[in-house]
């Protein structure tokens, strides 16, 4: 009876220190996952604002902003009194964007910017298209 | 059992180092189409200063290219023609989009690589 009362107590305190790795393994991997899933969810939102500016860069360089004749459009000619803020506002408001800058000036600070080659006006000097965006 | 343990043991420590390495792999923008559209964007604007009309001297193209890789900072070769805005030749950069076009060149239809890089 006495001895097995001991190994009792042994294995009861065996299991107690083992317990402890164990339960700092799992609160270790599931930090580990959390910030997995952080990093991923960060680089899926940035994926998605860069598609977007994209897509509003390629249809202001092709459709939005160009110069016309008649039913003529040209690509990459771009018009800069077609860039105005409303312009740019109707584009943010229909692409889900929180703030959205289209112009042909470098812009000052944004979260991320893409360029476009063009030219511009009648002198159609070459130029770089800044769409920019958050 | 000792043994059956140190393989739970190991097994346990390499599911949880390939979770971990998982998790520190960077997961980078993808470029490709938006390199696809600056490439096509730079021959347009070449077609649009009415460089392809007329061509019969590679020279003449030149200042155009020039003009773009001063604006952007990228690299653009006319392989066929033998044009380019960067020294060095295709080996000596990272060019990352290349496209064919025919061209008029000394009043023949001629085939030309256009590529971009940095």
């Amino acid at each position: 009876m006495m001895m097995q009362s001991h190994y009792k107590g042994t294995i009861s305190f065996d299991a107690v220190f083992s317990i402890i790795p164990i339960l700092m393994i799992f609160v270790l991997l599931f930090q580990t996952i959390q910030f997995a899933g952080q990093s991923k969810e960060e680089a899926s939102r940035e994926q998605d604002l860069f598609d977007k500016l994209v897509l509003v860069a390629d249809y202001t360089v092709k459709s939005g902003a160009v110069v016309r004749d008649g039913n003529i459009r040209y690509p990459n000619w771009i018009e800069e009194g077609k860039l105005t803020s409303s312009y740019s506002e109707d584009l943010r408001i229909r692409y889900h964007l929180n703030e959205l800058f289209i112009s042909l000036d470098v812009p000052e600070d944004s979260s991320m910017c893409i360029y476009r080659i063009v030219v511009c006006e009648d002198s159609k000097k070459i130029s770089k298209l800044f769409v920019c965006g958050d | 059992m000792q043994t059956f343990e140190a393989i739970i043991s190991l097994l346990f420590f390499v599911w949880m180092l390939s979770l971990a390495l998982l998790s520190f792999e960077t997961q980078e923008i993808d470029y490709q189409i938006y390199q696809m559209q600056l490439s096509h964007d730079a021959w347009r604007v070449l077609y649009l200063r009415g460089n392809f009309e007329d061509l019969s001297d590679m020279q003449s193209i030149e200042p155009d290219l020039n003009q773009i890789g001063q604006v952007t900072g990228l690299c653009l070769f006319l392989d066929g023609i033998e044009t380019t805005n960067c020294r060095g030749g295709f080996d000596d950069h990272d060019l990352s989009v290349s496209s064919y076009h025919t061209i008029i060149f000394n009043h023949e239809p001629k085939s030309v690589k256009f590529s971009m890089g940095n």
